[in-house]
């Protein structure tokens, strides 16, 4: 008898192809829209230990971009844009090279978390952490004729057209990208 | 003239001669076309388009280039809501 039960539970947690133990879809399972959060909090957020307003007084200068977040692997000139794009290991982050402002910050690797209302996120985490950091009802936004991957959005009302957006893998559910972007 | 949001290198190389009917450009969700669509800041897929006038030898925009110029008045066909060319306005 004891026996039976223990199979009945291993069997409530199947392991899916990649191992892990299998979740509801978040697809299926969460309400549509933008988390949005004060707009104190979401100028709060830091992207590997800074913030907009932080990343914004760079300018874009070399210099300043590499006092920030330490040696960059390249940067580039775009020669069809007003675009300065600094690569590293972990994420790519673009300036607009006329008005010195951030326009984008691209992360693709665990090593550059961001901070969200005090909470650490980063690549690889679980889309169920989110739901245990940011509540059981956390949004997601998901349209699959503009991405494959479900997002989940942090915004606040009245910005200026920005936003942070947290890509997941619709197969294991996992982070993998984080984007801030501003639209020109 | 620049054109953005396209697919990245759908576009004639930079000296390019260019003839009436050509393909110039494929549209796609590059930059942060996206980001804009999945989040609601914009419903349609859209390509910006900025006219500068050449002042330098190269290709570098921030050192050839100057400012913006209204794209309407080099772009004059018009088209209407069935997207097609209103006669007259051919340019």
């Amino acid at each position: 008898m004891v026996a039976n039960i223990v199979l009945l539970t291993a069997d409530l947690y199947a392991q899916d192809k990649t191992g892990n133990s299998s979740i509801d879809n978040p697809v299926q399972t969460q309400p549509n829209g933008r988390n949005l959060i004060s707009c104190s909090a979401f100028d709060a957020i830091t992207y590997n230990g800074h913030t907009i307003s932080q990343i914004n007084a760079t300018g874009g200068i070399q210099s300043s971009v590499q006092s920030l977040w330490g040696s960059y692997t390249t940067v580039n000139e775009n020669d069809t844009s007003p675009e300065r794009l600094f690569m590293f290991d972990e994420a790519k982050v673009a300036f607009n090279t006329e008005t010195g402002r951030l326009t984008t910050i691209e992360i693709s690797n665990y090593h550059w978390p961001v901070v969200i209302l005090g909470k650490e996120i980063k690549v690889g985490d679980q889309f169920n952490k989110l739901k245990q950091e940011f509540g059981s009802n956390i949004k997601i936004i998901y349209k699959p004729a503009i991405s494959d991957r479900y997002v989940v959005s942090f915004n606040c009302s009245g910005n200026d057209y920005d936003g942070l957006l947290i890509y997941f893998n619709p197969a294991s559910h996992e982070v993998d990208e984080i984007k801030y972007y501003k639209i020109p | 003239m620049q054109f953005g949001h396209l697919k990245e290198n759908s576009w004639p190389p930079n000296g390019s001669t260019i003839n009436v009917g050509d393909v110039i450009g494929i549209q796609a969700l590059s930059g942060n076309l996206e980001a804009a669509i999945l989040d609601g800041y914009t419903n349609d897929v859209h390509s910006h388009i900025i006219v500068r006038k050449r002042i330098g030898p190269g290709w570098d925009t921030g050192l050839d280039y100057g400012e913006p110029l209204n794209p309407e008045d080099f772009l004059t066909t018009k088209f209407n809501s069935n997207g097609n060319p209103i006669s007259g306005t051919d340019c």
